[in-house]
């Protein structure tokens, strides 16, 4: 993977991760799928899907599947695990590129 | 402060702990929500500095329209989804409501953060020059402070030229305390009339006066 790549990704966990902590704690309600994964409409916005399903699967943010009927909207919140490590990351400065690392990919760290 | 980490945060950051006079934990909570909803991809650091810095001193070197362009897509991105075009947000939200409301209000002072990230970016580099420079910058965005500054300056540079006007014998001394004295009046005047209104009996009969000649 290459250096831009890597930051492109750190940047969606960030942006996820963030986001979802923002709508958690002063709007109480979880984040809208198209802000987890077409932010913007770039052209590749498939890898921000991803990048969205790799969280989803290291436990930091889970699919809600609440489907409001007005507006058919699935949304993702953060989990307590992904609660943790957003206020850590606060508490202790930025986001590391903790989320690149194997180790922690594999949820051991 | 422990169970608010994001106050935590934005006090360590450098720009923003520069501005002193913005200290109390609703303008730093506010702060923070508006550098996460205008900034949430660049939370990571690129180098020395956080990339969300270096990202801000791009958009004031692109004029701060950028800024308000940002603002402005995020504030959609609240209320809309950018893919489907579709209103997903709830009729009547008022927490949706009360936090962009604190957005609007945060935005000033993130483009004073903003302006203050690019001096810092452009001259951090340099001990003297971040000592000088930078800290000028901050005092400068610090508002009111910066304004009662500006009025001493404004004063020191009059006392100056009256005081060369008379060396040399240019003016007069009574031309010049007339021409003062005139102008302060004026202001003073001008002053009063804008603020009078805050009083309640002078608004009514302001509006009173305005309900006649409106007929």
């Amino acid at each position: 993977m290459s250096k831009l790549d890597k930051e492109k990704r750190t940047r969606v966990d960030c942006r996820i991760l963030l986001l979802a902590y923002l709508f958690k704690e002063y709007l109480g309600r979880d984040l809208p799928n198209h802000v987890a994964a077409n932010y913007e409409t770039t052209p590749d916005y498939k890898t921000y899907e991803d990048e969205r399903d790799q969280l989803i699967w290291m436990q930091l943010i889970k699919p809600d599947g609440e489907k409001r009927k007005d507006t058919k909207v699935v949304t993702v919140g953060l989990t307590d695990k992904g609660l943790e490590h957003v206020k850590n990351m606060l508490a202790g400065g930025l986001m590391k590129t903790t989320l690149e690392s194997k180790a922690w990919r594999t949820g051991l760290s | 402060m422990e169970d608010r980490p994001e106050l935590t945060f934005v006090r360590k950051l450098r720009p923003f702990s520069l501005l002193s006079v913005v200290n109390r934990p609703c303008e730093v909570e506010s702060f923070f929500k508006i550098l996460v909803t205008l900034y949430p991809d660049w939370f990571f650091k690129r180098g020395a500095v956080p990339a969300f810095i270096e990202e801000m001193a791009n958009d004031v070197a692109k004029g701060f329209v950028e800024i308000d362009r940002r603002m402005a897509r995020r504030l959609g991105m609240l209320y809309y989804d950018v893919v489907t075009k579709e209103e997903w947000w709830k009729k009547g939200d008022e927490r949706l409501a009360k936090l962009v409301t604190e957005l609007i209000c945060a935005f000033n002072l993130l483009k004073r953060v903003a302006y203050l990230s690019y001096i810092w970016w452009l001259y951090g580099f340099n001990r003297l020059a971040y000592h000088t420079v930078v800290r000028h910058a901050a005092f400068r965005e610090s508002g009111w402070f910066y304004r009662i500054y500006t009025h001493v300056m404004a004063a020191m540079v009059g006392h100056a030229f009256f005081t060369i006007a008379q060396a040399f014998n240019l003016i007069p001394f009574e031309t010049l305390a007339t021409i003062t004295l005139s102008w302060v009046a004026v202001f003073i005047a001008l002053t009063a009339a804008e603020d009078l209104p805050k009083y309640p009996r002078i608004r009514k009969a302001l509006m009173r006066k305005l309900k006649r000649t409106s007929r």
